[in-house]
């Protein structure tokens, strides 16, 4: 496996924006400036990074609860999303979405979830536009450990497998669905074994590597680009926040967290890429720098944008529909 | 331009919008449960196959092949979903849940997704699908496969929802719903599949949130949906014999509602009855009840009167489902009390 | 307190080192290597249990993986045993299984069954020193595993736990060593490659043009991975390892390189290697892959060299487990006992 000089800063950066901008959302919500709940992704950096690398504008994800670090890794602009959480009109999704719905079409990305398991049948859907168009698209579809035991995602994946569409089912367990730990609501004692039922490859990959997941992700893409059918990789990392911000994470013990930030996917990228002299340590920092630029910028730009008027409330509900019976009646 | 009408069955109707819409536009599928049959069955893979239990997809596979007739597994949140993510990234899919009842295992994927996404996505999406499904009783078919229900879908704002009663208006509304661009919901009535009509060739659109006047009338106003509208025209029929010339407003949308065809006949009239095979509570009939007293109290000259089934599931046995379904003889009843 | 002393505490106890990971690896999808169920690799702890059991051990230590296979294996069970967790930190990487059989063998149970494959074995191997191992093949590439029921497994560690067995039982495998710069550093059971990879990345490896060369600890026929072009190119069993070097130049050798993953390599020259040679790796940087997985990044300073040795670990050949035990009669009792 080669990882162009520009594929691999690209990965930083993307993985670094994604840390800076939960640091920042986990900071701007403590503060009380965030209206509704947000879940942040920081500690699993490397799995959407690492997928996202392999796709363009015009492939299709579909995400969770846990939306922002998709978003930033297929490239959805970060000053919008950020107004999109302060629930502003220049708000990515105009201030109607928010973090658990927060999307972007044009960018591919079909939006976070709000409902667990909501992702997979809307994943194999752009995976069967392709399919019946003829083109090279491919769908991934990010789903947690909690969605695993949907049967949405069941379902999903032996209509992936049925139809060999080119969708790819990532599942990020990162071991709790809200406080349940993953070896109580599954009955398997792995989730990437579930694949065999719908008789697709399964693999396990180190979630918190980059370099595995790029690597693993890479095929699966490719042999969904070949026409092949549907993988499920299960990747393994671990959030630093709770499962929402407020969640005093008790059901974690601090030996646990301690042994994971170990493992930290940003400072393993560094190491490795260091180690080996394919980028400096200059040019991180300066990655690192520009980084927290941008998220600086993109909270001025959402603390200075205006907040929706109250009447867009009733646009965007269809394409064609008659007002008048959209507003109140009085 | 001479235009040729020919009579059509309600099921006809209904497949001639499909084959159509499928060869004027390459995006546009068919997927669910049988709606070609006997997939991979060789012996069947062409005319042979069911196309729907009720035969209402018949021979769109050999037409348009396996890749744009798509067979299911019973998994309606998956492709229900599905036909909601195909929409939104380009194709026109037309999914059919096979009766309405069936909707609690895919509603998720109905009202959480398809409906909502344009909103959430702040207007950048759009979800350009079709829903068809089975409902009514009348065939025997108990609790689980013959309600009604679209009062439950005309409730939620995302989703557009129509329920034609004749084959011209089911050609026309379906041909409509597959070229809108918002998820639309088709309500097709089990009973009404045999029923046969003038249907013009080529394609037309009968437009959605339009009511059309099946009877006029001056001295009540009668607004039915679907089956019912056949229901309230025999009323009307039973009425004219006494010297009461009911006005048979046939809905045809649930969602937007034509709110002026609604009122102006009622300003007509000044009476008002609504004939729903729906459950009673939170009705789409309430609606109309609502509507004519909140925007046409003015024009009410006594109560407005609801025909509907009970708030009860369906049953199964003859004597009971009969009792469920709204008659002719209960509308009648129903009129005489306010004229 | 010698090792001796400490097995005469804890008489007839087995271990047991099942690896939750194995069977998961992205061969599946660069080759054609099935998904190992882990829910099979209980019901091979269930089996093995009911082996031991049945030949009187009454404890188990096992390595507690946290997704509870061995647990689950014994729920609801009606095994007359002690389950007992090997008190390792768990880290849920293979350092968890070097760990654990570190303790086995530092705690004087009699053996240690493994469920896994190569890169398991290899882990336990790192810590097991002289307890032997009696492996159950359940990775993706198995050529130290035997292919072997659980039960079977459980029987022969049962056998020998119960002191029915000699050490003619016991296989002394090779292994190869991995000294950087003076240090060992780590051990491969079946091979050592060279590979150009620049990232550890996923691990696997499967792509030839990446492996400069091979080394193997004993050329087996019939096996599936790197060590079969050692095979194909030396077909006769053989003590001794080899020394494969990759490139144009001599021959090219069709192999199976992973489950499915048939393909031709270029090979420049290769070599017998005896017990006791070391290997200067001259490639330099380059990555090692240890059985068949990427694991040590080699930088341009180190000087690396890999010995063949003879002294590997210990491993319970179940057949001639069973052969022996057989001809002392083991299994079989006088009538009078059963009644």
């Amino acid at each position: 496996m080669e990882i162009p000089r520009e594929k691999l800063r690209w990965i930083y950066e993307r993985m670094v924006l994604i840390r800076a901008f939960e640091d920042r959302v986990a900071q701007e919500f403590a503060a009380g400036k965030l209206p509704g709940f947000v879940h942040l992704y920081a500690g699993e950096e490397a799995i959407a990074v690492g997928v996202c690398a392999h796709l363009t504008d015009r492939d299709y994800i579909t995400s969770t609860h846990r939306g922002h670090g998709h978003c930033i890794a297929k490239g959805v602009d970060v000053k919008a999303m950020m107004a999109e959480l302060f629930g502003k009109a220049t708000g990515v999704c105009k201030g109607k979405g928010g973090s658990m719905h927060i999307a972007d079409v044009d960018k591919g990305m079909l939006g976070a979830n709000g409902i667990v398991g909501g992702g997979p049948p809307i994943a194999c859907g752009a995976g069967l536009m392709a399919k019946t168009l003829g083109t090279d698209q491919v769908a991934v579809c990010f789903l947690g450990d909690g969605a695993a035991e949907q049967g949405t995602t069941h379902e999903a994946m032996n209509l992936a497998a049925i139809w060999k569409l080119p969708v790819v089912f990532v599942c990020e367990n990162n071991l709790y669905a809200e406080s349940t730990p993953w070896t109580y609501h599954c009955a398997a004692p792995d989730i990437a074994s579930r694949a065999a039922a719908y008789d697709m490859p399964g693999v396990l990959v180190d979630g918190t590597d980059v370099f595995a997941v790029y690597e693993a992700a890479g095929e699966a893409i490719a042999r969904a680009r070949r026409g092949e059918g549907p993988t499920l990789l299960e990747c393994r990392a671990f959030r630093y926040y709770g499962h929402f911000q407020g969640d005093a994470v008790s059901y974690r013990t601090p030996e646990e967290e301690a042994a994971y930030r170990q493992r930290d996917p940003i400072q393993r990228f560094r190491e490795t890429v260091l180690s080996q002299g394919l980028l400096s340590e200059d040019e991180l920092d300066a990655i690192d720098a520009a980084v927290q630029h941008e998220i600086s910028e993109a909270v001025r730009f959402a603390e200075s944008s205006p907040l929706p008027p109250p009447e867009d409330c009733l646009t965007d509900v269809y394409v064609s529909y008659p007002v008048e019976q959209l507003a109140f009646r009085h | 331009m001479v235009v040729t009408t020919r009579v059509l069955s309600y099921r006809q109707a209904i497949n001639e919008a499909l084959r159509l819409e499928m060869r004027r536009d390459p995006t546009v599928i068919l997927m669910g449960e049988d709606v070609a049959g006997g997939a991979t069955i060789k012996h069947i893979e062409q005319e042979g196959a069911w196309g729907g239990p009720l035969g209402v997809t018949k021979s769109l596979v050999s037409e348009f092949g396996r890749q744009r007739v798509l067979d299911t597994p019973i998994s309606e949140a998956a492709f229900i979903g599905a036909a909601v993510g195909a929409a939104v990234t380009g194709l026109r899919p037309v999914a059919e849940l096979m009766f309405v009842d069936f909707f609690g295992v895919c509603m998720d994927q109905i009202f959480n997704q398809g409906a909502k996404l344009r909103y959430m996505f702040g207007g950048k999406a759009k979800v350009p699908m079709v829903i068809r499904t089975m409902i009514g009783a009348g065939f025997g078919a108990a609790g689980q496969h013959s309600g009604c229900h679209y009062s439950v879908f005309a409730h939620m704002p995302g989703l557009k929802a129509v329920a034609p009663a004749t084959p011209y208006d089911a050609k026309g509304l379906l041909i409509a719903a597959i070229r809108d661009d918002d998820p639309v919901m088709f309500f097709e009535h089990k009973m009404l599949y045999d029923m046969t009509g003038e249907v013009p060739e080529g394609d037309y659109v009968v437009p959605i949130g339009k009511a059309d006047v099946k009877r006029e009338g001056s001295d009540v106003t009668i607004v039915a949906i679907s089956r019912m509208v056949h229901i309230a025209l025999e009323a009307a029929k039973r009425l004219s014999g006494e010297g009461i010339e009911a006005e048979v407003v046939d809905l045809r949308s649930l969602s937007p509602l034509d709110e002026d065809a609604v009122l102006s006949s009622l300003a007509k009239t000044r009476r008002l009855v609504v004939v729903d095979e729906d459950n009673p509570r939170c009705s789409v009939a309430a609606d109309i009840a609502a509507l004519a007293v909140d925007k046409g109290f003015d024009y009410l000259d006594a109560p407005v009167k609801l025909v509907t089934a009970p708030h009860t599931p369906v049953p199964f046995s003859p004597s009971l489902e009969r009792y469920y379904i709204p008659t002719p003889e209960r509308v009648v009843a129903a009129v005489r009390e306010i004229v | 307190m010698s090792e001796r002393q400490q097995a005469s505490r804890a008489p007839g106890t087995v271990g047991i080192i099942a690896n939750p990971a194995a069977g998961k690896d992205v061969r599946r999808l660069v080759a054609l290597a099935s998904t190992f169920d882990n829910q099979e690799k209980v019901r091979i702890v269930r089996r093995a249990l009911a082996g031991l059991t049945a030949m009187g051990v009454r404890r188990v230590y096992y390595l507690p993986d946290s997704f509870g296979i061995v647990t689950r294996a014994a729920e609801n069970s009606r095994f007359d045993l002690e389950l007992v967790p090997i008190p390792v930190a768990c880290t849920f990487t293979a350092s968890d299984s070097e760990q654990a059989a570190s303790w086995l063998a530092a705690h004087g149970v009699a053996c240690v069954i493994t469920l896994g494959g190569d890169g398991t074995n290899r882990a336990v191997a790192r810590g097991c020193r002289e307890l032997p191992l009696v492996p159950i093949a359940t990775g993706t590439n198995n050529v130290f595993p035997y292919l072997v029921d659980g039960t079977i497994a459980g029987l022969a560690a049962g056998l020998l736990a119960a002191g029915q067995l000699d050490e003619t039982c016991l296989e002394r495998r090779p292994c190869l060593e991995v000294w950087i710069d003076g240090t060992l550093v780590d051990i491969a059971l079946i091979d050592v490659a060279v590979s150009r990879e620049r990232f550890l990345g996923a691990r696997a490896i499967w792509d030839p043009n990446t492996v400069q060369q091979v080394i193997v600890s004993r050329v087996i026929p019939g096996v599936i991975g790197l060590a079969a072009v050692a095979a194909a190119l030396c077909p006769i069993p053989s003590p001794t390892g080899a020394l494969v070097e990759f490139g144009t130049g001599s021959v090219c050798v069709t192999v199976p390189l992973a489950p499915g993953l048939v393909t031709t390599v270029p090979v420049r020259a290769w070599n017998m290697v005896s017990p006791g040679d070391e290997i200067v790796i001259e490639q330099r940087p380059c990555i090692l892959a240890l059985d068949g997985e990427r694991e040590l990044r080699i930088e341009d300073s180190h000087r690396v060299t890999v010995r063949l040795s003879a002294s590997g670990p210990l491993v319970l050949d179940p057949r001639l487990a069973f052969s022996a035990a057989a001809k002392r009669g083991c299994f079989v009792m006088p009538l009078t006992s059963t009644m």
